[in-house]
């Protein structure tokens, strides 16, 4: 029988959580024995089959006209001839999924252009053909854990925080893993309390733990006989129900713009799209955990669609897929875990197949309120033309088969530290949003994840905002939108810098806004101190 | 109204030599979803090769995948020549005639489903 624990890590979230300890297992070895083509091929067939076995219980179960349907959707299936381009273009090395997508929205671009009323309508079946594989494809059991139990591991996969239900409370406890990284910020804006750093801790399934997020200790029920006295930092959850609708100002009645930074339009329900000026940041690499949601246009366009309609008319900024780093891409068979390397815009040039499933499902929700699309990791002008020439391809292509869209206007995220230099040279863009958290890491060259260098954090800070006193106005001159959406702007104390840099867009987790707003309104718009 | 020539049948039956006949097709809509359902079954349901060539246009589609088929967009009026090579190669091509003359059982089934 182990001693009694006590660990201490960094606060990553606050509040406080007692809950039965649920230790991740050992991670699966991925790419296991197989090549991964054989492996995609074989994913790919016992898809199919799969979606076979069901639309043929679910015919049996029909009346003789949906069995006729049905019955085709079979056949279709069953015609090793619809796999031949699939498996080819899994042969040139892509994955299952998008192999599957792309292939398969050929034949359904090849009914939709037929002048034959009848042929045109079957394109409707093909797509249904389409995303059920898609969702075979993608139907292993997601990785998740009790409900309201302490989740214990090296480090969490932000997806897998977003699966699971929270509602029963928990909290989170990691070896590794940094107060900066996606999963930490996912439990602040959750009210989730989350300790980092805590080293590597033999901790069984099963035992009983505290976990006081403000402090960033753990111990289990043995080790202190009685709860925390000071059970500071919790409930952030409190919504702002009862503060002033419509955006804040400052002291000296400088009008400043709050929105919402959000992983999933989820997040949204029960909060008043009055109080926020519109979504700021809406991150999508969360969204679509498994290849297979990624390649599903209809799902995503579904998800955008569903934070446009929620926002009323006020804008709605989607960032496109930021994959790489730490937030891994799901059917990566190489290692993008360089902070420097291909990631975000880079990756997704490298990678056009995401980028033209994401720009037309994005494209198509469009007409559903004011969209915005943010590109990410941007360095260079040539990288937001590229994306823009994207863009416009996919749109002649949804005209022409006369699908619904609107092309919207393309911005960047400025935090790479040439791109936040170089303002004026970004013609195509059409905002800026600066991005601290990214951009903090790569002034003080010191990788947010990595718990080693955390104490480097607090330089890279403070250069930070020297580098913004610098930069953001040079964006600002270039008479085009400029917003902050890293974690700095939810931090009342780094406010007075921020609106003296000159921003007046601020973006946040929901839970972070009522104090922003109350600090604002105790400031000048140049950042002092309102008197009284 | 038939299109539909006479097999010339090898000789001997149980030598297996390539059968073709021409067929012309007369429903009103031609091959969309459900004739090609039909259709590619009853190719499925025999061992022999079945190959089907529209208009003479000397491409020679198999006669048991729905998807080339039905991509062939094959419509009223045009003409279908149905190969088969193989076991049962007479049977085949005179079963599937058959079912392009019969316009693909569509009145019968829609009799049934009413």
């Amino acid at each position: 029988m182990p001693g009694p624990l006590r660990l201490k890590g960094q606060g990553a979230s606050p509040g406080f959580a007692r809950g039965t300890a649920h230790v991740l297992p050992h991670a699966r070895t991925l790419n296991a024995a197989t090549a991964p083509t054989a492996r995609d091929r074989e994913c790919l067939l016992l898809a199919v089959d799969e979606t076979v076995t069901a639309l043929r219980a679910l015919a049996d179960g029909s009346d003789l006209q949906s069995r006729a349907i049905l019955e085709f959707q079979i056949e279709m299936l069953k015609d090793p001839a619809i796999l031949e381009p699939s498996l080819a273009r899994i042969r040139k090395g892509e994955s299952a999924a998008f192999a599957w997508a792309s292939a398969m929205d050929d034949y359904v671009r090849g009914f939709e252009a037929s002048d034959d009323e009848l042929i045109r309508a079957r394109s409707g079946d093909m797509l249904d053909i389409k995303n059920q594989v898609l969702r075979a494809l993608s139907g292993e059991a997601p990785l998740d854990f009790p409900r309201g139990s302490i989740f214990v591991g090296r480090d969490m996969a932000p997806s897998m925080f977003l699966a699971h239900d929270w509602s029963g409370g928990g909290a989170v406890v990691l070896f590794d893993g940094s107060v900066a990284s996606h999963v930490a910020m996912l439990a602040r804006s959750r009210g989730i309390p989350m300790v980092v750093g805590v080293g590597e801790a033999a901790i069984e399934s099963g035992r009983e733990l505290f976990v006081h997020g403000g402090e960033g200790s753990v111990h289990d029920i043995d080790g202190v006989g009685h709860r925390p006295a000071d059970d500071t930092g919790a409930e952030p959850s409190s919504q702002a129900k009862d503060q002033p609708p419509q955006n804040c100002k400052t002291a000296d009645g400088v009008v400043i713009t709050l929105c919402a930074n959000i992983d999933h339009p989820a997040e949204l329900e029960g909060l008043l799209p009055q109080l926020f000026g519109g979504i700021g940041l809406l991150r999508t690499e969360y969204l679509f955990p498994t290849p297979a949601q990624l390649a599903d246009e209809v799902r995503q366009e579904q998800i955008y669609r569903q934070a446009l309609t929620w926002a009323q008319g006020q804008p709605v900024t989607i960032r496109l897929f930021d994959f790489g780093a730490d937030k891994p891409l799901p059917d990566a068979e190489v290692d993008l875990t360089s902070y420097l390397g291909l990631r975000g815009i880079r990756l997704l040039l490298a990678r056009p197949d995401l980028l033209r499933t994401q720009a037309r499902a994005l494209m198509r929700a469009a007409p559903a309120g004011q969209l915005r699309v943010l590109i990410p990791m941007v360095t260079s002008p040539t990288e937001v033309e590229q994306t823009a020439a994207v863009f416009a391809a996919e749109a002649a292509g949804l005209a022409e088969r006369r699908i619904e869209h609107a092309i919207p206007p393309l911005g960047i995220m400025v935090e790479v530290p040439a791109a936040a230099l170089m303002p004026e040279g970004f013609q195509r863009a059409a905002f800026f949003s600066f991005g601290t958290n990214d951009l903090a890491q790569y002034i003080g060259a010191s990788a947010r994840d990595s718990a080693a260098v955390s104490g480097l954090h607090e330089a890279s800070r403070v250069a930070t905002l020297r580098f913004l006193h610098h930069t953001v106005p040079l964006a600002l001159a270039t008479q085009k939108p400029v917003g902050i959406c890293g974690d700095l702007a939810a931090d009342p104390v780094a406010l007075p810098e921020l609106l003296a840099c000159g921003f007046r867009e601020f973006s946040m987790p929901p839970a972070r806004m009522p104090l922003v707003r109350k600090a604002i309104s105790g400031l000048n718009a140049d950042g002092s101190k309102a008197r009284g | 109204m038939t299109g539909r020539q006479a097999p010339h049948a090898g000789s001997a039956p149980h030598l297996a030599s390539p059968v073709c006949a021409r067929v012309e097709v007369t429903h009103d809509i031609g091959l969309h979803a459900r004739p090609s359902v039909v259709f590619t079954r009853l190719a499925k349901s025999f061992p022999c090769t079945i190959g089907v060539e529209v208009n003479g246009d000397g491409v020679w589609l198999n006669g048991k995948s729905i998807v080339k088929i039905m991509g062939a967009r094959i419509r009223k009026g045009f003409v279908l020549a149905i190969r088969a090579d193989g076991i049962c190669a007479e049977d085949a091509v005179k079963a599937l005639c058959a079912l392009v003359e019969r316009n693909f059982d569509e009145e019968k089934s829609h009799a049934r489903s009413a």
